[in-house]
């Protein structure tokens, strides 16, 4: 077996101003180029995610004849909701496309078709993820408080059968997402944390928590069955099995980004008043990217190309991988490891890495 | 009541707030031109003329009349980004109840996004995107009246005059501008037609600014008449209370900021109904802290866009990229941006 990394080399600050120097300078041409096509782009996608959505639910309708209906009505259904999670949601509530200007595609207005709340995301993903990107204790997304992935948390027993704590994690996906900003904040359970800087009430996060919840509860599981009332059972039976695929399909996605065996951690102290190159740095040992077609790259929201989103969170995600040769040569010539490989070994990493930890020492 | 509960129920099944947005991607497979949450109206008529772009525009049947002096919000698809100003419509009512278009006469200015935009790239049958008209700057009463205008603030006053059928009150007209009168033939036609009505056309090239004494020289009945006002922000600061203390009753709309080189620009916060305005040294966010706002943010490093806002009007800097912003509303980040000119911001 792999030894798996523990110690995070540090970069020279030398090296690590020379490193934001190239990787601003090549955010900065690529912004130059944004225009019209960003803008079809989008627009194709929100269509195909329109009639996925739409043949799916009219195909459900087919179950009064014939079971068989049910397959292609989930899987469509399904893909539908992970394009409106993944490459339309996700890109757009980042800020992504918010340059055109659109009247409902951007990040003030956009909601998704999944339990959490857009807003609530945007706090927990988009400030405490992305700027304390893998710092233990700060960025609650490594391990999200019930695994444990390195060697920085103690071992407890619970640990022992985190596989099972993953698999279940990831078949209630969208339901752990839209309560962890609830979890940070201890809105339910546990004692406040003093140092935590919040801008919004308990009582808002549970209206957020309860309304949305509640409004996609709704919508799966009583209005489109009643609306087709004659197979209410099997369009909610499908429903909820498109719900599913799209929680598997979304978190294995996202582990494959941060719990390879090769991705760092850092420790807070280390990264006080970071410099922006360190703070880079940081990004690029903290992600991981796999390779693929590229309707696979789509499907993932193009978080296969973590790594740069990581670095240009806010770049139309589109344009990443074409970014990614040169942020590749970038990390080569400063001698900064880029962690990539193919789906299927990236995610063998993941189940090792789970396992790994889960024993301790 | 009702359309709460169908917000809710469009806000469930579709998780968009319209069940047009929710279509829109699809409906532009047939339409191309039609967009949610705004009315298409084709280009049908383009002239330049003295420093001004001339747009007549068909609105499609989303767009239920205006009221002359009243303005829209026009917004352009400049390279797939939404680019939107307001202008007041400057053509007369019964243009538009004859044959259903309206006229915009857009200034050029010298970096101005869309009115160079307009200038150089805007198709004849190419199709734009406005709001419903809104705005207040209306005529009201059977006074005898005084209408001031400076620069492009003509336009309304312009679709105002030209809509009167039959005039009734006695009406001045002063119009200041520099160089070329773009308006002026019409307004002379309108004198001839209409014996209560005098024109004076006022060019800044060879005459003073005005002031209070030279518009009140051409003022037959000063006691009894009420003034409408519109031209550049700093001509109305400098009109209307003075105008106001003299026991006048002054409607007015203004336009565009104070752009100056000052190193500390005045910034305006608006939250719901409230402004308030602030200046100093410093990002917006560091701005709008010290001024008690309570603003949102996260990283306070460009990062994570908690702390985006609405421009509505202004310029900034972008901290990180160096970028000078456009001028016109477009959502902005408080944390890594500063102000270059007068700078309003929603909160
Ligand atoms: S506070 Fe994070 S982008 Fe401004």
């Amino acid at each position: 077996m792999k030894t798996i990394t523990t110690t995070t080399p540090l970069l020279p600050e030398a090296t690590a101003q020379q490193l934001a120097a190239e990787l601003t300078e090549l955010a900065q041409q690529e912004r130059t180029t944004l225009g019209v096509a960003d803008a079809n782009y989008l627009l194709k996608l929100v269509q195909w995610q329109r009639i996925f959505a739409i043949t799916g639910r009219v195909l459900m309708l087919g179950c009064f004849w014939s079971a068989w209906f049910l397959l292609p009505a989930v899987l469509l259904l399904a893909l539908a909701k992970i394009i409106d999670n993944m490459e339309i949601g996700h890109n757009v509530l980042h800020g992504q496309y918010d340059f055109l200007q659109h009247r409902y595609l951007n990040s003030k207005h956009f909601e998704w078709d999944i339990a959490c709340d857009a807003k609530s995301w945007q706090r927990t993903h988009n400030f405490e993820h992305h700027t304390f990107t893998n710092i233990i204790g700060k960025d609650r997304d490594f391990g999200y408080g019930l695994l444990r992935l390195s060697n920085d948390f103690r071992w407890r027993l619970r640990n022992l059968w985190q596989v099972f704590t993953y698999f279940m994690l990831s078949t209630l996906f969208q339901w752990g997402v839209s309560y962890h900003e609830l979890a940070a904040q201890r809105v339910f359970f546990g004692k406040k944390k003093a140092d935590r800087h919040t801008q919004v009430s308990d009582h808002e996060l549970k209206r957020a928590f309860f309304g949305k919840g509640f409004k996609q509860l709704a919508k799966d599981y009583v209005f489109f069955p009643l609306l087709c009332w004659p197979v209410f059972g099997w369009v909610l039976l499908g429903n909820f099995l498109a719900n599913l695929i799209r929680n598997w399909w979304t978190a294995t996605v996202i582990f494959c980004g941060h719990f390879t065996e090769q991705v760092y951690t850092f420790k807070e102290e280390d990264c006080h008043n970071e410099s922006r190159g360190q703070w880079f740095y940081r990004q690029m040992l903290g992600s991981s990217n796999f390779t693929g077609p590229r309707w696979l790259h789509i499907l993932t929201g193009h978080l296969s190309c973590q790594i740069e989103h990581h670095l240009f969170p806010d770049l139309p995600a589109w344009r990443y991988p074409a970014l990614a040769k040169k942020v590749q040569q970038i990390a080569k010539r400063h001698g900064i490891p880029y962690n990539t490989g193919s789906f299927a070994g990236q995610y063998l990493t993941v189940l090792r890495r789970i396992l790994r930890y889960s024993l301790p020492g | 009541m009702k359309s709460v509960l169908t917000r809710h129920i469009t806000e469930s099944m579709l998780v968009q707030s319209s069940v047009r947005s929710y279509f829109e991607p699809l409906v532009r497979l047939l339409v191309p031109h039609y967009r949610a949450g705004a009315i298409a109206a084709k280009v049908l008529k383009i002239k330049k003329q003295a420093g001004y772009v001339w747009l007549t525009l068909k609105p499609s049947s989303g767009f239920n009349g205006f009221l002359p002096g009243q303005h829209i919000d026009l917004s352009c698809e400049i390279n797939g980004s939404r680019v939107q100003r307001t202008f007041s419509i400057c053509s007369s009512l019964q243009e538009f109840q004859q044959n259903g278009t309206i006229d915009l006469a857009i200034k050029l200015v010298a970096n101005g996004q869309l009115s160079r935009w307009l200038e150089r790239s805007v198709l004849l049958g190419s199709w734009l995107y406005m709001s419903k008209a809104q705005g207040e700057f209306v005529l009201k009463q059977q006074k005898p009246l005084c209408l001031i205008a400076a620069g492009s603030g003509i336009t309304p006053i312009r679709a105002m005059l030209l809509s009167i059928s039959r005039m009734t009150q006695p009406i001045t007209l002063i119009y200041s501008y520099r160089g070329d009168g773009v308006f002026n033939d019409d307004f002379r036609a309108l004198a001839a037609e209409f014996p209560l009505f005098n024109f004076i056309a006022h060019d800044t090239e060879n005459s003073p600014r005005l002031s209070v004494d030279s518009i009140m020289q051409h003022i037959s009945d000063p006691a009894a008449t009420d003034f409408y006002l519109c031209g550049p922000t700093p001509m109305i600061q400098q009109l209307k209370p003075a105008l106001q203390q003299l026991g006048h009753r002054v409607s007015s709309e203004s336009f565009g900021g104070v752009s100056s080189d000052a190193l500390v620009q005045a910034v305006t916060f608006h939250r719901e109904s409230a402004q308030q305005q602030v200046s100093g040294q410093g990002t917006l966010l560091q701005l709008a802290e010290q001024a008690g706002l309570n603003p949102r943010y996260g990283c306070r490093r460009g990062i994570c866009q908690q702390c985006q806002c609405q421009k509505l009007q202004g310029q900034v800097k972008n901290l990180l990229t160096g970028e000078l912003s456009g001028a016109g509303a477009e959502p902005i980040q408080l944390c890594i941006s500063e102000a270059v000119t007068s700078v309003d911001i929603r909160l």
